[in-house]
């Protein structure tokens, strides 16, 4: 708010004027007698708190009314009426996550068919003239997307063309879209509606993306939070532990001496797992971990120390062991290889222990690593 | 033409002239006139029996009942005499008040008197006139004589406001002096304690006399129509108090509708005739109204 002519606040001084008055008229009270006070002294002190609560109202406001005069010939400006009064409209944002863990279907209905009734709710719930845009997370992009609209029966036609692609959701990347779409619009009441399974690697890149600096979009509208409405529409959260990570280490790769070999397990479920690690080398189990339990969200990292009696190519594997029916085993997709290279009797031979790991796009998360060992010295 | 009193109007006289005004019980007076005496004697109206004793004047024998019984009874009558009334005249500083009307309370109380003297000598009664604020001031004995009357009307011209009020304490003191019988009429805006007051009237009324309240106020003390803020200070004690009257006049109008109303239905149960009149109203009309509904009473 500015002011075209602050000098009139100088004037809001006057305010002192009626409190000036009100001393002055209390001197000047016309004497008058009367036949008998009696009567005057019990009224006027029935009537005290009453006249004095008056008064005191009658004396603000009429400072108020000087006061406001005197802000009123400083021409006060109002940059933002829309800041000061709002429309009362309203804008949301849709994100409909439609990866493919979306087509897992649960309790006998599939996830996306949870979320696009979830769509439909929020929709019906906005008044005319509210805006909405419905955005998907993956596959091929709508039409009017990008776009706050105030037709809604088109944003519902949108929700039942939608379906499942095979893509990973991005719901950092797409909720900032959606928060520099919502910046654009004068609109006071925003908000963003999330339609996830709440699987953890869609939120990757969360906290990377708090850190960064607002978009240009943003930037007229610093501090501004718009409201983040989350819907899980995993109805039965399922075990999920993933195999990250694996390195072998040695000292000296030749067979007869210890090798490690880390894990690093990733829980993707959005409860605590407890499972236990199995190694396997050439078919037979080498090493078990104790049970390992590991908070959603959370990596944790475990080390086998086993020892190869020979030379040459070996074949490992590692299994992750569930801690009850509730939790399948989801061993035989983690596999270890080993090979060596070549044997030398009473010569060691010295290469480097090598793992490599690939990870395929899609749900199955397999590792092969290749190892080779030198024989022992003494054979 | 001029009556030659300043509180006996020739306009008023000439509009009162047909009323009297008759005691409405016994009055103990000394010469007969038109009201009932407590005394029987021997006049017109017949009132009862009395058994003869000796030393009866046989003039008054009742032949016929003699005839009848064989027996000696002397008839008795009603004595008509004059009435003696005494009028009781505020004179203390708060009937000096005038706002609303050109007469203070105290000069419309010395009209009332006058005309009301007026009428009692003209019918052959006395009048006796008592003034009082805390002590008792002028103290004249009923008396019917036109000597008497043109006393009163000099003293009442005198008359000046005084200061505090003791009503009640006043009253109980004139109800002990006044023997015999007789009609009080009490001039006053009665401001003291109304238990007080009233404890006095019914000790006149103890004493058998028949008492009548003319409460006088000014227009302004029952309409209280003052508006800016005022700084009132109380005739009789010079205590002061300001006040904006717009805030306190609902608050005394009730005050002083409770004030009149305790005086009104107090005097009816004590059968005293209590009239309210105020210095606006003129004393004549309002005095002949009283008169007209006391006859048909």
């Amino acid at each position: 708010m500015t002011f075209v002519s602050a000098a009139f606040l100088f004037a809001a001084l006057a305010g002192a004027i009626p409190v000036v008055l009100h001393m002055i008229n209390r001197q000047q009270a016309k004497n008058l007698p009367f036949s008998t006070l009696r009567f005057l002294r019990i009224s006027a002190e029935k009537t005290r708190r009453r006249k004095r609560i008056h008064d005191l109202l009658l004396m603000l406001l009429r400072v108020a009314v000087l006061i406001l005069l005197a802000f009123g010939l400083a021409e006060p400006t109002l940059t933002s009426l829309s800041h000061f009064w709002g429309n009362g409209s309203t804008a949301v944002a849709i994100l409909l996550d439609n990866s493919a863990s979306m087509g897992v279907i649960d309790e006998g209905r599939p996830r996306f068919e949870t979320a696009r009734d979830a769509a439909r709710q929020i929709l019906g719930e906005l008044g005319d003239g509210d805006q909405v845009v419905l955005m998907l997370t993956g596959g091929p992009k709508l039409d009017n997307q990008e776009r706050l609209q105030t037709a809604h029966d088109k944003v519902l036609q949108a929700i039942d063309q939608a379906a499942v692609s095979y893509e990973r959701a991005e719901l950092a990347e797409k909720l900032r879209d959606a928060e520099n779409l919502l910046a654009r619009t004068e609109t006071q009441n925003k908000q963003i509606y999330v339609l996830t399974d709440m699987q953890q690697l869609s939120w990757e890149g969360l906290k990377e993306r708090a850190q960064k600096p607002a978009d240009a979009e943003r930037a007229d509208h610093p501090g501004e939070q718009v409201p983040l409405i989350v819907v899980d529409c995993n109805r039965n959260p399922k075990p999920n532990v993933a195999v990250t990570g694996l390195e072998l280490k040695a000292v000296v790769p030749v067979a007869g001496l210890p090798i490690t070999a880390m894990v690093e397990l990733f829980n993707a479920a959005s409860a605590p797992q407890k499972r236990h690690a199995e190694l396997y080398v050439d078919g037979a189990k080498t090493a078990t971990s104790p049970e390992l339990e590991i908070p959603p969200g959370e990596r944790l990292a475990h080390g086998f120390q086993f020892v190869l009696e020979q030379g040459g190519m070996h074949r490992g594997e590692l299994r992750i062991v569930g801690d009850g029916p509730a939790a399948p085993r989801r061993s035989g997709e983690e596999e270890i290889w080993l090979r060596s290279a070549g044997s030398s009797r009473g010569r060691a031979l010295w290469c480097p222990l090598t793992a490599s790991a690939s990870r395929t796009p899609s749900t199955a998360r397999r590792w092969r690593w290749a190892a080779a060992t030198a024989p022992s010295p003494n054979g | 033409m001029s009556s030659g009193y300043r509180y006996l109007e020739p306009e008023a006289l000439a509009r009162m002239k047909n009323l009297s005004m008759v005691a409405r019980g016994v009055v103990e007076g000394a010469v007969s006139g038109m009201h009932a005496s407590p005394y029987k004697g021997f006049s017109v109206e017949f009132a009862e029996h009395r058994e003869y004793t000796a030393g009866d004047d046989p003039r008054h024998l009742d032949y016929k009942m003699l005839a009848r019984t064989d027996r000696l009874y002397i008839k008795q009558y009603e004595e008509e005499t004059n009435m003696r009334v005494q009028i009781l005249l505020d004179t203390s500083g708060s009937m000096g008040y005038r706002q609303a009307s050109k007469l203070t309370k105290l000069q419309y109380g010395c009209y009332l008197t006058a005309i009301l003297a007026y009428l009692m000598i003209r019918q052959q009664d006395s009048v006796g006139l008592t003034t009082f604020d805390t002590q008792i001031g002028l103290d004249m004995p009923a008396r019917g004589s036109p000597r008497h009357f043109n006393e009163m009307m000099q003293r009442l011209e005198s008359l000046q406001p005084g200061e505090e009020t003791d009503i009640g304490a006043i009253l109980h003191r004139l109800a002990n002096r006044f023997k015999r019988r007789c009609l009080i009429v009490v001039i006053s805006d009665l401001y003291d304690e109304p238990e007080e007051v009233m404890r006095a009237l019914h000790h006149f009324r103890h004493r058998k006399h028949e008492v009548i309240v003319f409460n006088v106020f000014d227009k302004a003390e029952i309409e209280f129509p003052f508006t800016d803020t005022i700084a009132f200070h109380d005739l009789e004690t010079n205590d002061r108090i300001q006040i904006d009257p717009a805030y306190v006049r609902e608050a005394y109008l009730e005050q002083m509708d409770g004030f009149i109303e305790g005086y009104r239905r107090a005097c009816a149960e004590s059968n005293i005739d209590y009239v309210m009149t105020d210095t606006s109203v003129p004393y004549d009309f309002m005095l002949s109204k009283y008169i007209a509904k006391r006859t048909l009473l």
